[in-house]
This record gives C-alpha cells, structure tokens and sequence, in this order.
C-alpha cells in the first residue's frame, strides 16, 4: 500500500452527516492517498465510527470550537502520521449568526474539490516556499499599523504573538481556518505537545468574538502566521 | 457488588485474543517506555483496535512528559473505559496512599480540561481484574458473567445518554446565541446597501456595456441577453 500523501483534519460538531460528506468529497479525489483524521463531540461518544485505517476518529468536549478540535488532530497527526506530508484542515461551518454562512462555506471547500486539488497539489510539489493554500476571497489582513488590527482580538493577538514567538512580515491569514498547509510546519511549532497545550488556553462552549476578543479567535490568525513567520507563504487558489 | 473487570495485558506481551472477548482490557503499560505506548497508541487508531480498553500505568511516578502526552490521545479514543460519571478510567500501579501522584496526574488531566478517575490498582476489587480469556469466564460461571457484562453495558449506556443530553443543551443554548446574534445584525440590509451602493447607483449605459463584456469573457450566456427565457449563468 502507497504512503499516505494527505490528511483531512475535520472537525465534525453538528450531525454525523458530515462525515458522510466528505467521505463523499474524498472518493470524489479517486486515486489520492487520503488519511481523514476527525474529531466529534461527547454527543457521538456511543455512535462514532470505527477506526480504519485512512480514518481516524477522537471524541472531545466542545473546548474552543473547531481549532480545539483541530488542535488534538494536530498533536494526534504528529504523534502517529507526522510523515504525511500536507494536510488539510476543515469542519462543519454552519455559522447560524449569518445568512451567508452556507455560502461562505462552500467557497472554503473549494480547495477539495478535484480540480482545485489537482492544482494545489502541484503548487506545493513545485513551489517549495509555499506554506498555505485556500480558496480565493478569504485570505484577509486586519493589521492597522502600530500593532493593531482591526478587530476586538487586537490586544490579545499582541499578547500571543509574543508570548509563542510569531512574527509574520505581514498579517494575512486565511478566514475560517479551512486551508492547505504543510505539516513541516505543524512538526516545527507544536513540538513537544503544544497542541494539546494550547487548546487548555481556548474558551469552553460557544465562542463568538463580535464583542470581546477569545484567544480561540486568535488562534484562527495565528494557525495562519505559524506559516508565514517561518518565511511560508500564503496563496488562494481560485476554483 | 458487581464490578467492572478487565483483561490485564501487559504491552510487552501478545493480546493471545484478549480483544474481543467482551471484556475490555487494561493494558498495562511502563511509563518509561514512550515507544511500547506509541506503538500501542498505533494499535488502537488502526482497524484492529475497535475493542474497549484503558490504560494501567506501572510506577506513574516516573512517566515522562511523552508518556503522558500519549495518554492524551488514548483518553479522546472512542471506545476508551469511561467510569460511572463518565470520565476517563486511568489505572495506576500505585499505592492508595499515594496521593502526590494521583493529584499530580489529577491536575495534569484538568489543565487540558479532561477530568479523569484515577484509580490506584491496589484498591480495585479482584473481582474486576480478570487475566484469563472471556471463554473461560463465561464457561465457569455464566451467570455471573453475563450479569456483570449487563451491567457494564446499562451503566455505560446510562452515562451515554447522560452525557448525551448534557451535549445537546450545550447545542441548543449556542442555536439559541447565534440565532439571536443572526437578528441583531441585519446581514440582508448590508447585503442590499452594498449592492445599491458598489452597481446599482452606476449609470444604466454603463451596466449594459457591463453585460456584453461578462458574454466577451465567458460568464454570460449570449442568448440571455434578448431572450429572457434562456439561463444567464452557470450554477
């Protein structure tokens, strides 16, 4: 059997459907090597699927959303599948709050679609600078000058970038935290468990930050500049 | 009382079908060797570890920081042992007495959030360590065996439904939160001020020129633009 060449990192809140879906979206890639590593509430504790051996599967309390779920797949992909060598994090955006949710969410999944696939694929293979692709129209910047950006997550995003030593050159990052990235450099910052570690720092429950900064908001920027720090950058791939 | 009962399998030795039998099994695992527990941890993220286990750790006072990183990761497993209240069960090869290393692990488990019953082998009833095969068992005494195998089954589906039902208030009360934030704020309205504001306020010349170039580059049918019964765009 072919080494595995991608994982899916999937965090799966809402219905068990989901991983229906991207099982779906997965036999549509046909020939491609895929490892789905996905993680569920306590609400699926007695339904969760088997592990097999292209899929994984963990159970978690809902601590800091899809990055806390996303966060055990890390430190689960790095203690067993580190060899993998690009992976690709999603999950089940629903964002009631909005009603352009279901649309914001199949322009995020673009970037598994077969074509869009094929193409990022080949960028990673031949562009050895590349650290992140996502679909075009959701790599934002909010940085203002002076340390600030706009957003009520500036301070904190001051606070944590210091405190794990990111420095990006610049400040862009993908929204909805559903991109390509390479796993080197997963294995360059989370070493010695800090994925498990830092989801101890994320706020339990619903996490919303249109009033007051969250640190799990942050680290949907900062999942961005691991990349873009370590001298990577970020491309969106129209689809 | 009927307890719970494992298989003891020490990982340094074959399963010999210990999987399987309808009891879980407690593996008993060296906290200095990292290597054994990863490989362990392979075993049970792979197809052949979909049986219900848990950990025994042997001397957890010298578990290295790998070690229980790993344990991290057998704890998230779905078919991990819960206890009554539905933590994770976590053995340890201590004495009751010694309760430094019981809190340290206690604490260590819920800095990430995961409360864990920790539970010294020396005070567990022999009646929950089994180290024959479920066969066996079930020949010798079948009742007591099928009894205790109920049980397990109706606590732990008890706690399911438990955890379940606590999962789903949790849900409904973040339905409840965005479906209220959904009517603060007026998505529709930005959405049609934008719009009035970025083409609708053009000149009607220059949004027909508009048309003609979107046929000139592919994204407009030409048919559309004098038969309205025609489709204008692809989905």
């Amino acid at each position: 059997m072919p080494p595995f060449e991608y994982a899916i990192l999937y965090h799966n809140f809402y219905d068990l459907a989901g991983i229906a879906d991207i099982r779906g979206r997965i036999a549509a890639l046909r020939d491609r090597r895929i490892m789905l590593l996905c993680s569920l509430p306590e609400k699926f504790a007695a339904c969760a699927p088997h592990q097999q051996d292209d899929e994984k599967f963990v159970i978690m309390r809902n601590i800091g959303k899809d990055i806390g779920g996303k966060l055990i797949l890390i430190h689960l992909l790095l203690t067993l599948y580190s060899e993998i060598p690009y992976c690709i994090f999603l999950h089940d955006k629903r964002s009631y709050q909005k009603q352009s949710g279901q649309f914001e969410k199949d322009g995020l999944y673009k970037i598994l679609e077969p074509p869009a696939f094929r193409r990022i694929a080949e960028a990673f293979r031949t562009d050895p600078h590349l650290g992140i692709a996502c679909a075009k129209g959701f790599l934002k910047n909010e940085y203002l000058g002076n340390g600030r950006f706009a957003t009520p997550n500036s301070q904190l995003l001051g606070v944590l970038t210091a405190k794990y030593n990111i420095h990006p050159p610049g400040f862009g990052f993908v929204a909805g935290t559903m991109f390509w990235i390479r796993t080197s450099l997963l294995r360059g910052f989370f070493r010695d468990g800090l994925a498990p570690e830092v989801r101890t720092t994320l706020e339990t429950g619903n996490v919303l930050d249109h009033e007051h900064g969250t640190v799990t908001h942050c680290w949907e920027r900062l999942l961005s500049w691991i990349a873009t720090s370590a001298g990577f950058k970020i491309k969106e791939f129209s689809c | 009382m009927l307890n719970r009962f494992y298989h003891f399998h020490d990982i340094s030795e074959p399963l010999d079908g210990k999987a399987g039998a309808g009891i879980p099994v407690a593996h008993l695992v060296d906290a200095r060797d990292s290597e054994s527990s990863r490989q362990l941890l392979g075993h049970h993220y792979s197809a052949e570890g979909n049986y219900p286990f848990c950990i025994a750790l042997r001397d957890p006072g010298s578990a290295s920081p790998e070690i229980v990183r790993h344990l991290l990761l057998f704890f998230f497993h779905p078919q991990y042992e819960r206890s009554e209240q539905g933590k994770p069960l976590f053995l340890c090869g201590m004495g009751a007495e010694e309760t430094e290393v019981q809190d340290y692990l206690r604490d260590f488990f819920a800095a990430q959030r995961l409360t864990v019953e920790v539970t010294p082998m020396s005070s567990l009833d022999p009646a929950d360590i089994y180290p024959g095969d479920g066969a066996s068992l079930r020949s010798r005494d079948p009742l007591f065996f099928s009894t205790a195998v109920e049980n397990v089954r109706l606590r732990s589906e008890c706690n399911r439904l438990i955890a379940a039902q606590t999962a789903l208030q949790e849900e409904i009360g973040i339905l409840k939160e965005l479906l209220q934030l959904s009517g603060k704020h007026d998505e529709v309205s930005e959405i049609l001020r934008f719009y009035r504001n970025e083409y609708e306020i053009l000149p009607l010349w220059y949004k027909r020129a508009g048309h003609v170039l979107k046929v000139i580059m592919g994204k407009r049918s030409f048919r559309s633009l004098y038969d309205k019964t025609k489709k204008k765009y692809r989905d």
